[in-house]
């Protein structure tokens, strides 16, 4: 199945194992997919000083827009911008460069995307853009800003990664973690779980896991956002606790760049045929 | 102020006051306290007015709430107005005011001072937009019109020459660049391309390369002439934009009254509406010094509190004719009860609000002060004796900026009896030769000479009907114990108890567990000493 398509009517967060993953490259691979019948969104957070394009060193991420298309831009981007694009709303909120736009693309143009500071004011700009007819909404960045869209339901979220030799191990244990923590259950109200519960109120690091001296229970988490351990630690937090999340956005993809490593490799370290079959590999590129 | 304000526990009211509009919020963070007779009236007329206004028209209230929700706050600098983000909420702006107060009837209007003369700016603002979108629209500039069709026909030729290209190399090459601006194939792949000219490659990683189109000599001609056309169309739309600011600019007057008028509205339909929801009521306002009427007013945190609890509330029903008052009782009587209601309902009258009373006739202050609470605080190495002293002393000397609201509760009781009650004696004494004094002074200490003030008791204990109830039943749990207080206490005002001591302390510390042979000794006691 074309996983891409299946992120249609979604909010869906594209979130990177690092910067110049390859997040804007994807994002604009997805917006030129999704168009259809209905108005496609797209805004930008935690892109934070990444300033230059995965491939082609370009200066800033930036989106292709069509007509039609809804983006949230700064307003200090709107200058001398090439989009041409009617507005649809100016929030009242103060970024670092200025108050966020949201804009309706009258014509096909390159815009630079932006976004908004806190989740509150998210969740006011996502409503804005389904109250204006977008359906399908990408986010580009910010893991730590899924939770709030998640407890509104049809989020997704798709994970990037450029992996190089330097970077094998690491990339493939953080996406082994993404993929175990995915699978953990949601936690439902009146569930039955052993004794004793801990309930982690933010941040998961290693230094907030219960002592060795607790063999059993469960552990309570926020969301996989939260989760800021190893690979190990995590193994073995799970071989002595029944884990659950309090929120959960699905796991749409994996989107993987491979760089001067051959899959074979990549997914020997993987070590799970059932999580590479969920891997897709630079969507760019193609045999010949 | 602030400690009679958290004394109060007004912020629990104040967080209720939820302005819509940014200028209402503005309006908010002033907390203002109105110690002036006319603006207060000007503010509870207008907000009598939108509530009479409003009252059960459901749809013209959501829709005025909708208007004011919608209101953008507006930002009248050149350097705002000469931008499309600017001038998109400068239309916002006038767009929503003209609705509010179309919603208006005319009398209503000019009572906010709502005088709309805009029509024509909107009208030309309108012109950027339908609905709630704005740009720099065509209508504005024939040229941009045409510089505009000259674009979009650029981009029909660019489409046009990036498809047939991609075609060719789709059938040339292999390569489709449907939906991506760039492919990365295998080395090997790309040294069959042998260096195709309609294709731009470079190094991806050491065994693939990527490639892109390369549209050809036409397509970077007519790419830029539609940079060209789009330079002159931002100077078509910067010279727009300026005509646009100074038209806005030019009614800036108007502006500013639109402003005001907005924050009066917001501000009067939310007291109206929490004057509605909560069941409030148009304070009476005399000239100082007037007597405190209160006819079944309500705390309205303690009311929430019991009602959460399953507990009775008892509103308070009082009338202080005189200015300084000494209110005696039993533990947890409602002595504190009495002067919180009494404070809160000042403040809220104060602050522009209505009661939430059968009546409440009062007077208006210069300043308030609350003094007590202290057992737990030090402040500057004072202990909470010496907190109280400060704080009295601090009060005293504010008498003499105008009339006090000044609310004393237990003052003084963490020193010995005999200096605390020779004290408050003298401080009952000096108040009631101040004219700006206003006072009330919760105690349970006996034997106060209180001169000319007047005295009031809480009524206790029903210790008969707890009696004929109780007949040796033990409470279990603290929540009981309390329900069962709440049921037997009467809190009510009584006036003229001339310092009677209030006998309930050994009852109640027996409702709360105290064990049955300290209680049957402590009554003996009180029976020896009698």
């Amino acid at each position: 199945m074309d996983f891409v398509k299946g992120l249609r009517d979604r909010t869906v967060f594209i979130v990177g194992s690092r910067k110049n993953a390859g997040k804007t490259t994807f994002l604009n691979y997805a917006l030129s997919r999704l168009r259809g019948e209905t108005p496609v969104g797209a805004l930008s957070v935690g892109v934070d000083g990444e300033a230059r394009d995965q491939v082609f060193g370009s200066p800033k991420p930036q989106v292709k827009a069509e007509r039609g298309d809804l983006l949230l831009c700064a307003e200090t981007a709107l200058k001398g911008a090439d989009l041409h694009a009617e507005i649809l709303n100016v929030y009242p909120f103060r970024t670092a460069i200025g108050r966020p736009v949201l804009l309706r693309a009258l014509r096909p143009g390159k815009a630079e995307i932006s976004g908004p500071e806190n989740n509150e004011q998210l969740g006011e700009i996502l409503s804005d853009m389904r109250r204006h007819g977008a359906r399908t909404v990408l986010v580009d960045g910010a893991v730590d800003r899924i939770t709030q869209v998640a407890s509104g339901g049809k989020a997704a979220f798709v994970y990037v990664a450029k992996v190089e030799p330097e970077n094998l191990d690491s990339s493939a244990a953080g996406i082994k973690l993404v993929w175990s923590a995915s699978g953990v259950p949601l936690c439902r109200a009146g569930e039955k779980l052993p004794e004793p519960v801990f309930i982690i109120d933010g941040a998961l690091t290693a230094g907030r896991i219960p002592g060795k001296d607790v063999k059993r229970g469960t552990l309570i988490m926020e969301d996989l956002t939260k989760v800021f351990l190893t690979w190990q630690q995590w193994t073995e937090l799970r071989t002595r606790f029944e884990l659950r999340f309090g929120a959960k956005p699905d796991l749409a993809a994996f989107v993987v760049n491979l760089c001067n490593v051959s899959r074979q490799d990549f997914e020997k370290k993987l070590g799970s045929p059932e999580l590479a079959g969920r891997i897709i590999y630079n969507p760019y590129a193609v045999a010949c | 102020m602030e400690k009679f304000r958290a004394f109060a526990e007004f912020e629990t009211f104040y967080a209720l006051f939820r302005p819509l509009t940014p200028y209402g919020r503005l309006y908010r963070e002033q907390r203002r306290f109105f110690a002036s007779a006319a603006e207060l009236k000007a503010e509870y007329d207008l907000a009598e007015a939108m509530g009479a206004f409003l009252g059960g028209q459901r749809h013209k209230t959501d829709k005025l709430r909708f208007h004011l929700r919608n209101l953008p706050s507006l930002d009248l600098s050149a350097e705002a107005l000469n931008s499309a983000p600017g001038l998109f909420l400068a239309r916002k702006f006038l767009a929503n005011a003209a609705e509010i107060f179309r919603l208006l009837p005319a009398p209503l209007r000019t009572r906010f001072g709502a005088r709309w003369t805009s029509e024509e700016l909107l009208d030309l603002l309108n012109k950027g937009g339908a609905g709630e979108a704005f740009h720099v629209g065509d209508a504005y500039d024939k040229d941009l019109a045409a510089e505009r069709a000259a674009i979009a026909a650029c981009d029909r030729t660019l489409k046009g020459l990036r498809e047939k290209k991609l075609k060719t190399l789709r059938e040339r090459w292999g390569l489709d660049f449907t939906d991506r601006d760039f492919l990365v194939i295998p080395e090997a792949a790309a040294a069959k391309l042998g260096g195709a000219p309609e294709l731009f490659a470079e190094p991806f990683d050491g065994g693939h390369v990527t490639v892109k189109p390369v549209y050809g000599q036409d397509h970077m001609e007519v790419f830029a002439e539609r940079d060209r056309l789009r330079g002159r169309e931002q100077e078509l739309e910067a010279a727009v934009l300026k005509k646009l600011a100074a038209a806005v600019a030019a009614e800036r007057k108007a502006l500013e009254g639109y402003l005001a008028a907005v924050e009066k509205i917001d501000v009067a339909a939310e007291r109206a509406r929490l004057a509605a929801d909560l069941k409030l009521t148009r304070p009476l306002i005399r000239k100082y010094p007037a007597a405190i009427k209160l006819a079944k007013a309500r705390f309205l945190p303690l009311e929430t509190r019991l009602a959460e609890s399953g507990l009775k509330y008892t509103p308070l029903t009082a009338s202080f004719t005189r200015r300084v008052n000494v209110i005696y009782g039993s533990n947890m009587g409602g002595k504190t009860v009495a002067l919180k209601t009494l404070a809160f309902s000042q403040l809220l009258a104060q602050s522009g609000f209505f009661v939430p009373a059968a009546s409440f006739e009062t007077c208006l202050f210069h300043g308030a002060a609350f003094i007590g609470g202290a057992e737990m605080e030090t402040a500057g190495g004072l202990s909470s004796f010496g907190l109280e002293m400060n704080d009295f002393a601090q009060a005293h000397a504010a008498l003499r900026n105008g009339p006090l609201l000044l609310v004393m509760d237990e003052f003084a009781r963490t020193t010995n009896s005999e200096e605390a009650a020779a004290l408050l004696s003298a401080i009952l004494a000096d108040l009631g030769e101040k004219e700006p004094a206003f006072a009330f002074l919760a105690t349970h200490f006996s034997g106060l000479k209180a001169g000319g003030a007047a005295s009031f008791k809480m009524r206790g204990f029903d210790t008969a009907a707890f009696n004929e109830y109780f007949s040796g039943k033990p409470a279990c749990g603290l929540d009981e114990k309390l329900r069962m207080i709440n049921k037997f206490m009467r809190y009510e005002l009584l006036p003229g108890s001339g310092g009677e001591e209030a006998r309930d302390a050994i009852k109640i510390a027996g409702i709360l567990g105290v064990a049955k042979g300290i209680i049957k000794r402590a009554q003996d006691f009180m029976e020896d000493k009698k």
